[in-house]
């Protein structure tokens, strides 16, 4: 009894006759939709600008160095505390003033956030094909 | 080729529709191998060009780019198989031993149209496991060396040797199985 057998000629003609299989016909747009997808989620890098990052620093070393510097006794004692601030007569009440500290701080921030070019939050490009 | 790889590199997507449409069938061809249901194999084979995508920058151009991309769709069904918790089918490994010879499957083969002897090795080909069958698509229909097929599967060479040789010898023994059922069905 003789083994059956093909020739690997006749074996890659018959697989290739046979052909491949396709996938379906939106193959190529789903693909394309999952990479113009993928393009959008990405996750951009945290990265805060630099003068964010100086006022971050300014706002905790500037009072970390005061109270090294000064009488630690103050930083338990309200009634000593109250010598280190300087008392401004302005008229206003503490309201007013605190509602104003507030824009200009905002003012402050937006000002440089412009100098600097650097708006954190603004929206990445979507690359168009 | 190497334009419109330079092209996709550069983000252009009319570029990579262009590759999509040379590589797509080849790519699903092997997931199918592998994942056994057109629905996930789709899937991978979406999956694969999207990493190729995200990668093209990795791609040095020492190989070709089928291999490079070929490998990426092996590993992602591999995956998508490990997260399925489905194995990788290996289930006839060692089979041949025990299928009998059978004796008029040589002269109906011979008696078959070629259209029909296709059909017929697509149908012992889908008997082989997932990998034997990769082997053989590989091989034999995109007639990647046996270097390249290291390449894409990580086998070692000796290793695809021996599995492409024990892959062709079941695929025949599966044929002739077949064969000989019709030659039976017609007594």
């Amino acid at each position: 009894m003789s083994e059956f057998d093909i020739s690997d000629k006749e074996l890659k003609t018959l697989l290739k006759a046979e052909g491949l299989d396709s996938p379906s016909v939106d193959f190529n747009q789903l693909v394309l939709d999952k990479v113009k997808a993928a393009e959008t989620q990405k996750a951009k890098p945290v990265s805060a600008p630099k003068w964010l990052l100086i006022l971050l620093a300014v706002l905790f070393i500037a009072p970390s160095l005061y109270f090294v510097f000064t009488d630690k006794s103050a930083l338990t004692n309200p009634e000593k505390l109250q010598e280190y601030i300087p008392n401004v007569e302005t008229g206003l009440s503490s309201n007013i003033i605190l509602f104003a500290t507030l824009i200009l701080l905002i003012g402050g921030i937006a000002l440089m956030m412009g100098a600097f070019g650097k708006w954190p939050f603004k929206k990445e490009r979507v690359k168009k094909s | 080729m190497d334009l419109i790889i330079a092209k996709v590199k550069a983000g252009d997507l009319s570029a990579f529709n262009v590759l999509i449409d040379e590589y797509k069938n080849m790519a699903f061809t092997l997931a199918l191998k592998l994942m056994k249901s057109r629905e996930d194999a789709e899937e991978v084979t979406q999956d694969a060009f999207l990493k190729a995508y995200q990668k093209i920058h990795q791609f040095e151009g020492k190989a070709k780019f089928s291999t490079w991309l070929y490998t990426i769709v092996y590993h992602t069904a591999l995956t998508r198989l490990r997260k399925k918790k489905l194995p990788i089918d290996n289930s006839n490994l060692g089979q041949e031993e025990n299928l009998v010879a059978y004796s008029e499957s040589d002269k109906e083969w011979r008696r078959l149209q070629k259209q029909e002897r296709s059909s017929h090795i697509q149908q012992a080909l889908s008997q082989l496991s997932s990998e034997d069958q990769l082997a053989i698509t590989l091989f034999y229909l995109n007639e990647n060396s046996l270097q390249e097929i290291c390449e894409i599967t990580t086998w070692e060479l000796s290793n695809v040797k021996v599995r492409l040789h024990r892959a062709r010898k079941r695929l025949l023994k599966a044929l002739e199985a077949l064969l000989d059922n019709e030659v039976r069905e017609l007594l």
